[in-house]
C-alpha cells in the first residue's frame, strides 16, 4: 500500500488496537471541522486586515507573498486540524497543520484497507482519497498545462506524502512530476525544474516559513510559480493563530485559551514555540509538574494554550487529525487519522492507529 | 482539460484557412489552445510554425482559459490551429522552454531545502 515509513525504535503503524466511534460522533468531528475551517479563514482575514504579522514571526519579505495569494485565491489542497477529543465534550482544536501535514497515506489508504480487511462490514470516516482526485480534477483548468510538479525533502515520510499527492493527481488526468526540493533551479527569471523547464504550478511539501528565509526565497515575489499550498497557508500553520482565534471566538466551544505574551490566570498551559514542529521545544506545565521536549525551534515566539484534556485510553494519549480537503464552505470535512503516545506530546513517531464507526 | 459535454464546439483546422496566412495566438479565445496558451505564458511567447513569436501576457493562465470558456458557453467558436503549428523548431535553441532571448546564461540549485536538511518538514 505503499507506507515506507513503519517503524523507527517502536511500530508507527499500530492495528494491535483501533479507535470505535459511533456515529454521532463521527458527525460531532465532522461538525467541528468544517466550522473550524471557517473560523481559521476569518482569522487569516483579520491578521491581513491588522497586519499582525510582527506578532507571528513572520517577516516582512513574506507579507507581499501572503496578500497576493489570499487575494487571487491559487489552489489549495489540504489541511489537517489536531484535535483533542474524548467523546463527551466538544472536540478542541490542538493546532492547524495547514501547510506541510503529513500522516495522508495512512489516513487516506492504509487504514481503509485496513477496515476493508478486518470489519468490512463497518464504515470509516474517511473519503480522503476521492475528495483528493475529485479537487485535483476541479483544479485543472487552473492548472496551466493540465500539470504539477511535486517535490518535497529527500526524505522517506515526506517523500511518501508527496509520491501519494502525486498518485492522486495523475488519477485526476494531470501530467506530473516528483524530484527533490534542493533540485529546483533559478534561471534569472524563473523557477526551473531538474529538466530545466519552467515550473508553473508546483505542490511543495515544505514550510514557507523556510522557503521565505532561503536563498531563493528571494526570487519567490518575482517568479510566476503557483505553489501550492499557497503562502496565505503560512497564516495558519503559525501556532500564533492560536491566540488570534481565542481573541476572536473568545471561550467558543471548540477552542483553548490562548495567548501571546504568557499563560495569564491559567493554571496548566502549553508553551508551544510559533513555527514550532512535530512536537518539539514543547512545554507543558501543571502545578507542580512541568515537561520539555527537545529541538531548535523557539527564537521567533511562542504561545501558550490551555493544557488540553486528552483522550487516554489503555495509559495512551490519542490525538485525532482531522483532514480538510479543499475550501468549500461547509464541506472540507474528508476524514480522520488517529496519532497517539505513551506522552501527552505527540511527536513524529506517535503511533498510527485505524478507526471505524457504525 | 475539462469540457462541457452540453456546448457544441465548433473547430475549422487551419488547413481551410491556410490561404488566410493568419496567426493564430494561442491565448486568444476565438483560437485557444491550453497547452500552448500555458507555454506561451511561461515562455514570453509562441512558436508559430516554426517562427518565435515574443508576446508579453498580462495575466494569469486562468483569465485566458475562463474567457475561451465563456465564448464557447455562448455559443461562440473556436478555430483550432494545425497539428505542429504551435510546436518548437528541432534546434531551436531555447534553454528552457522559451524565447531564445530569455535564455538564461545558467541555473542555479539548491537555492532551496537548506533548513529543511536538519528537521523533517512535514508535521
Amino acid at each position: 500500500m505503499g507506507l515506507a515509513w513503519h517503524s523507527l525504535d517502536q511500530p508507527y503503524w499500530n492495528e494491535s488496537a483501533f479507535y470505535e466511534f459511533s456515529a454521532s460522533e463521527v458527525d460531532c468531528l465532522e461538525a467541528a471541522t468544517n466550522e473550524l475551517e471557517k473560523m481559521t479563514l476569518a482569522a487569516a482575514q483579520h491578521v491581513i486586515d491588522n497586519r499582525l504579522y510582527g506578532r507571528m514571526g513572520i517577516p516582512e519579505s513574506a507579507i507581499p507573498l501572503i496578500e497576493s495569494s489570499w487575494e487571487a485565491e491559487p489552489p489549495s489542497i489540504y489541511g489537517r486540524f489536531d484535535l483533542a477529543y474524548d467523546g463527551v465534550h466538544p472536540p478542541k482544536l490542538l493546532e492547524y497543520n495547514a501547510d506541510t501535514p503529513t500522516s495522508l497515506l495512512e489516513a487516506a489508504v492504509v487504514q481503509w484497507y485496513w477496515l476493508q480487511d478486518v470489519f468490512p462490514k463497518r464504515d470509516q470516516f474517511n473519503s480522503i482519497h476521492e475528495r483528493l482526485v475529485a479537487l485535483w480534477k476541479e483544479l485543472t483548468p487552473y492548472l496551466p498545462g493540465c500539470r504539477v510538479d511535486f517535490c518535497s525533502l529527500d526524505d522517506a515520510e515526506d517523500g511518501m506524502t508527496v509520491t501519494y499527492l502525486q498518485d492522486t493527481a495523475q488519477q485526476a488526468g494531470l501530467a506530473t512530476s516528483i524530484f527533490p526540493i534542493h533540485e529546483i533551479g533559478w534561471d534569472g527569471q524563473r523557477f526551473v525544474g531538474p529538466d530545466n523547464q519552467p515550473l508553473e504550478s508546483v505542490f511543495k511539501l515544505y514550510p514557507w516559513e523556510w522557503m521565505v528565509r532561503e536563498e531563493f526565497g528571494a526570487h519567490l515575489g518575482r517568479a510566476s510559480t503557483n505553489w501550492i499550498e499557497p503562502a496565505w497557508k503560512m497564516l495558519l500553520s503559525n501556532k500564533g493563530i492560536l491566540p488570534v482565534l481565542w481573541e476572536l471566538y473568545p471561550r467558543h466551544p471548540y477552542l483553548l485559551e490562548a495567548h501571546f505574551d504568557g499563560p495569564g490566570l491559567l493554571m496548566s498551559w502549553v508553551r508551544k514555540p510559533l513555527l514550532g514542529r512535530e512536537g518539539a521545544n514543547i512545554t507543558v506545565h501543571q502545578p507542580g509538574r512541568e515537561i520539555q521536549t527537545d529541538g531548535d525551534y523557539g527564537q521567533e515566539g511562542f504561545i501558550y494554550q490551555e493544557l488540553a484534556p486528552l483522550a487516554v485510553c489503555d495509559g495512551m494519549y490519542s490525538v485525532i487529525g482531522s483532514w480538510l480537503i479543499g475550501h468549500e464552505e461547509g464541506n472540507s470535512a474528508a476524514g480522520m487519522g488517529i496519532r497517539e503516545s505513551d506522552t501527552p506530546v505527540t511527536g513524529n513517531t506517535s503511533r498510527f492507529v485505524p478507526h471505524l464507526f457504525g | 482539460m475539462k469540457r462541457s459535454s452540453q456546448v457544441t464546439l465548433t473547430i475549422v483546422t487551419l488547413a481551410g484557412l491556410a490561404g488566410c496566412a493568419r496567426r493564430y495566438d494561442p491565448c486568444d479565445e476565438r483560437t485557444f489552445d491550453a497547452t500552448a496558451c500555458a507555454d506561451a505564458i511561461r515562455g514570453g511567447g509562441y512558436y508559430w510554425n516554426g517562427s518565435w513569436v515574443p508576446t508579453t501576457y498580462s495575466h494569469p493562465y486562468p483569465y485566458y482559459y475562463d474567457a475561451y470558456r465563456a465564448r464557447v458557453a455562448s455559443g461562440g467558436s473556436v478555430t483550432a490551429a494545425g497539428a505542429g503549428a504551435y510546436a518548437r523548431p528541432s534546434g531551436g535553441g531555447a534553454a528552457a522552454g522559451g524565447d531564445p532571448s530569455h535564455a538564461a546564461p545558467g541555473v542555479t540549485r539548491g537555492g532551496f531545502g537548506s533548513t529543511g536538511a536538519a528537521h523533517g518538514a512535514g508535521e
